[in-house]
């Protein structure tokens, strides 16, 4: 702090200190939230809910959605994964190598590395809301015009199909959209009571390979071709049908 | 020590200016500041102050104050204080936990036709910690981290509608469209019962991942009805098979809406939080210096339609609530609702997202008692002095204008022999604030009493028995001016000249008059009709959007009998009504909400010739008559006046920590204190700001909130 001047027509006087900033810091920082930044003080723990007493959260084994869910979490990771490397070319956490930057190096690399993290990130994630919100226009825009239809499913070549059964099932590939690298996941019931799954589906080789369990009950089975990186693609669709008394 | 304390000089004693005073004068930094409250009137708290009726011991409030469960600061300044406080054991308000209690329940009305309206009452989960509790993480609040919660949100609403049994109502006809729409429909709405564990978990890591989910879903969904739907039926191919789908989708969504109410909120708050996800990752929030300042410059409302919430959504209880809520209307007109829609976004993220233990928390008597006796009784301990009836008049600066030379004050009233204001008098035990001054310490005191001196108003306040100079590094070193803001264009003409950011903020923030009513019944509102826990409801029609209930009052007020029901009502007073018949004006906006809309709350408060005035406690007379016993208040005076966070106007706030005239700075929920609301929360960070300005501390990083994006 400065010293007050004292001379004969500027009496004894006081001067704030200079402000180490004037503003928030609303951004990297925000960006990440600082948790693993200096040691937490005592009695001290984290804002916001207890998974026990905010939103309970249940297991309810709907594997589709799991499925879904991991299949997302690659994607966003494989972004990440991409970004870090262009970025930086490293293969340390980003999180470790921002802690150990933060304080000594020169908050513009921060701000470049974090800003090219999160736009890669952010890019993805709006990908994720654009097609949300293509079916909640569908929906529930009441009052707006008449919402944008999603992509038609003809004309695009989907896998060629390896099927194993013992009973008669009739099966349809559709495509959203030409994908190369595929991937396929289980397929789902379209009755909501009914959760055995058809697990055995891959994508091998631009190859479909179903293989549907000598039990597996009558009824219709659906799930995703997702594309690695870019999201779904396409939908596989079985019928199984109930093998006749007669064995036929 | 050794050496001289630095002599502060604090003008405004509302939540503002006595968080800067607390901070100043914490035990820690052993009397480095010597500080001086100025305060025009009797009493502290500005426009969250309140007053102790003398002869019912009834509280009566400037308004009607909740705290939110996110004022880290401001619960952390008052549990600081009733810690060193130390009541004694039986003390009614012994601790900070008598004194402010959860509230889990927050009411919403919303408009479903010409004069029809509906009570929406949601009970928020109590969450973990209480406000203040130190925090494990430095600065816990980020934009992704708020996407996550935003779909959790997204799930748990969608999850609560399932959890009611509500399915989509049976399709009028039966054609496999129709019916594919429906299974669409519960389809997406189970989408969210089939979240589990291990989505949460991994949405924690990557906000999106939920929403992801959910459009594989939805995808999913919409092919099978597509594949169900395709053979052979539609001759004329998908693209009319769409226009049908989304036609059929929309006819059976407005029949669940028209059919379920429950739904059709779910569904408005669902397409708010996806059109802020959206919005915030469209527009770059998320990798923005300036964080969700960035949308500022948008109105909330407006904002969130570009990003895709339909209309219907952004007029809506909930997003009606939010601005009745910061009393967002441009000179009160209602018509001209405006928000800024960086700030509304961040308060409602940090509202909904980051409250500890409640939601809401209501104070358990009038704040002037719960949170400005106990800072003055504090305060005073300490050291600090108090010179009431004190108002500052101009801030003149120094001839070179880096600094503020003079405090130039009037004297409203003098304490008889030159003593001390003793300010509070006990009520059932309690130290309260009167809602008048105490004339008897006063000179001429009976002369006042007679006139009913009040000096926080008009003319009143004009009343000037001394004039005071106060001069820099005589009687002051730093100057931190915590008026209400419509006070400073007018108390701060030198600095507005010189400076260009003065120029800016004084040119563009604006304020905004409020009117506040209170009744005292002799009937329960059970009684009356309402059929819902105890509520704070707003979102309802003007004049008087919002009514607590306040029954939690009625064991400190002090009356012979004691009244069954007590309820604030609270509103914006647009500036059309803010002339000297104002207070009339508020009587007869109050008259007629009583006749006419309270009906909506209590049915049998009101008969065919209008509201039962016999309800009221301690009325004399009859009829309309009666309510003249009750409590009304229209807040006009430039420093009573709301602030508003209006679109375009927050990046020019000044900061507290703005360093233009060297021994000054600022305090106020006006200021750029990092949360640009007219909340408590955001004074009290102001008076950390301050000081921290004064001293360099409290270190920015332990002001919570304020590195917020
Ligand atoms: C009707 C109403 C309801 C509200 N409800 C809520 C709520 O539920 N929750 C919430 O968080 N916030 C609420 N607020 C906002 C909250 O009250 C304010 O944000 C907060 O009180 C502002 O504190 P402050 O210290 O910045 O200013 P003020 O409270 O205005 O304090 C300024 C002080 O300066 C004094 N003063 C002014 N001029 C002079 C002068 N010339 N000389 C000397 N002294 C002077 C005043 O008397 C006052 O004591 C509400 C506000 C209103 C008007």
């Amino acid at each position: 702090m400065k010293k007050p001047a004292n001379t004969a027509d500027a009496p004894a006087r006081l001067r704030r200190p200079e402000p180490e900033r004037t503003e928030p810091n609303r951004g990297i920082l925000g960006v990440f939230g600082q948790s693993s930044w200096g040691a937490p003080p005592q009695g001290s723990h984290p804002l916001g809910f207890d998974e026990d007493t905010g939103t309970p959260v249940e297991p309810t084994g709907h594997g589709f959605l799991d499925d879904s869910v991991q299949e997302a979490s690659e994607l966003v990771d494989a972004h990440i994964r991409q970004g870090l490397k262009e970025s930086a070319g490293a293969d340390e956490s980003l999180l470790g190598r921002m802690a150990a930057l933060y304080g000594s190096a020169q908050a513009n690399d921060l701000t470049a590395l974090a800003t090219q993290f999160t736009r890669v990130y952010a890019d993805m994630a709006t990908q994720w809301i654009d097609i949300a919100g293509s079916i909640r226009d569908q929906l529930g825009n009441l009052r707006g015009a008449t919402a944008s239809a999603p992509a038609a499913s003809t004309g695009i070549a989907s896998p060629s199909m390896v099927l194993r059964a013992s009973k008669p099932v009739e099966t349809r590939v559709d495509m959203f959209r030409a994908a190369g690298s595929l991937s396929a996941q289980p397929l789902t019931s379209e009755d909501a009571n009914q959760d055995l799954r058809i697990t055995t589906v891959s994508v091998e080789n631009g190859q479909l390979r179903i293989t549907i369990p000598a039990d597996q009950p009558a009824g219709t089975y659906h799930g995703l071709l997702v594309e690695k990186g870019a999201g779904p693609a396409g939908t596989v669709t079985v019928r199984v049908f109930e093998t006749s008394e007669d064995g036929s | 020590m050794g050496t001289v304390p630095k002599k502060v000089a604090i003008i405004g004693g509302g939540c503002a200016g006595v968080a800067a005073a607390f901070e100043l004068t914490r035990p820690e930094r052993r009397g480095e500041f010597d500080v001086t409250v100025y305060q025009m009137g009797w009493r502290l708290g500005g426009k969250g102050a309140s007053g102790r009726d003398a002869e019912t011991g009834r509280i009566e409030e400037h308004g009607l104050h909740l705290w939110m469960g996110f004022y880290e600061n401001a619960f952390r300044f008052m549990r600081d204080c009733y810690a060193e406080l130390d009541r004694p054991e039986g003390h009614p308000l012994r601790d900070w936990s008598d004194a402010f209690k959860p509230d889990n329940h927050v009411g919403v009305t919303e408009k479903i036709g010409e004069n029809q309206w509906l009570n929406w009452s949601a009970y928020f989960p109590p969450a973990a910690g209480l406000p203040g509790d130190p925090l494990s993480d430095r600065n816990p609040f980020s934009v992704q981290g708020y996407l996550t919660q935003c779909l959790r949100l997204v799930r748990t609403l969608l999850l609560s509608v399932q959890d009611r049994g509500h399915e989509p109502p049976l399709a009028t006809d039966d054609s496999g469209l129709a019916k594919a729409v429906t299974s669409l429909i519960s389809s997406l709405l189970s989408t969210a019962r089939s979240d589990m564990t291990g989505t949460a978990m991994r949405a924690a890591r990557y906000g999106q991942l939920a929403v992801g989910a959910l459009v594989l879903e939805a995808i999913g969904a919409l092919q099978r009805i597509l594949d169900t739907l395709r053979p052979g039926t539609d001759p004329q191919g998908p693209a009319s098979l769409l226009d049908r789908l989304s036609a059929t989708i929309r006819y059976q969504f407005e029949l669940l809406i028209a059919s379920d109410d429950e739904v059709r909120r779910v569904w408005e708050i669902v397409d708010t939080v996806l059109a802020i996800v959206r919005g915030v990752l469209r527009e770059g929030v998320l990798f923005s210096p300036q964080g969700f300042d960035l949308l500022d410059k948008y109105d909330w409302r407006e904002w969130l339609l570009s990003h895709g919430a339909s209309p219907a959504t952004i007029d809506s209880a909930f997003i009606r609530g939010s601005y009745d809520l910061l009393f967002a209307f441009e000179d009160g007109d209602v018509a001209r609702p405006q928000l800024a829609a960086g700030q509304a976004l961040r308060g409602a993220m940090r509202m909904f997202f980051t409250y500890r233990g409640a939601l809401f928390w209501k104070m358990q008597a009038g704040m002037g008692d719960v949170v400005f006796a106990p800072a003055y009784e504090v305060l005073e301990k300490r050291g600090v002095k108090f010179e009431f009836f004190h108002r500052l008049d101009h801030v003149a600066l120094s001839a070179d204008k880096s600094h503020v030379a003079r405090l130039d004050m009037s004297v409203q009233a003098e304490v008889k022999r030159g003593a001390d204001y003793k300010p509070l008098v006990p009520i059932k035990g309690l130290p309260c604030w009167p809602s008048l001054p105490l004339y008897d310490q006063l000179k001429d005191g009976a002369k006042l009493k007679k006139a009913g001196w009040n000096p926080e108003h008009g003319a009143d306040g004009d009343r000037a028995v001394n004039r005071k100079k106060l001069k820099v590094g005589k009687d002051f070193d730093f100057a931190v001016l915590a008026v209400g803001y419509g006070a400073v264009p007018d108390l701060c003409k030198e600095l507005i000249a010189v400076d260009p950011a003065w120029q800016r903020m004084t040119q563009s923030v604006k304020t905004v008059a409020t009117q506040a009513f209170q009744v005292w019944m002799d009937d329960t509102v059970e009684d009356l009709g309402w059929g819902q826990p105890p509520i704070n409801i707003s979102g309802y029609v003007e004049p008087f959007d919002t009514w607590a209930d306040m029954r939690q009052l009625i064991a400190v007020e002090d009356w012979k009998t004691d009244p069954k029901a007590i309820a604030y009502f609270c509103s914006v007073l647009p500036d059309t009504m803010t002339g000297k018949d104002a207070h009339a004006h508020v009587r007869q906006n109050a008259v007629t909400f009583l006749n006419r809309d309270v009906a909506h709350f209590w049915p049998q408060a009101v008969d065919e010739k209008g509201f039962r005035w016999d309800l009221l406690s301690g009325g004399k007379g009859k009829g309309e008559a009666r309510f003249d016993s009750q409590f009304w208040t229209a807040n006009t005076s430039p420093t009573e006046r709301y602030v508003l966070s209006l679109p375009g106007t927050l990046e020019h706030r000044v900061s507290p920590l703005y360093n233009r005239f060297d021994n000054f700075t600022i305090a106020g929920d006006w200021t750029g204190c990092g949360h640009q609301a007219g909340c408590v929360e955001a004074a009290v960070m102001s008076g950390l700001l301050a000081a921290s300005a004064l001293s360099g501390a409290p270190n920015l990083g332990h002001i919570v909130g304020y590195d917020h994006p």
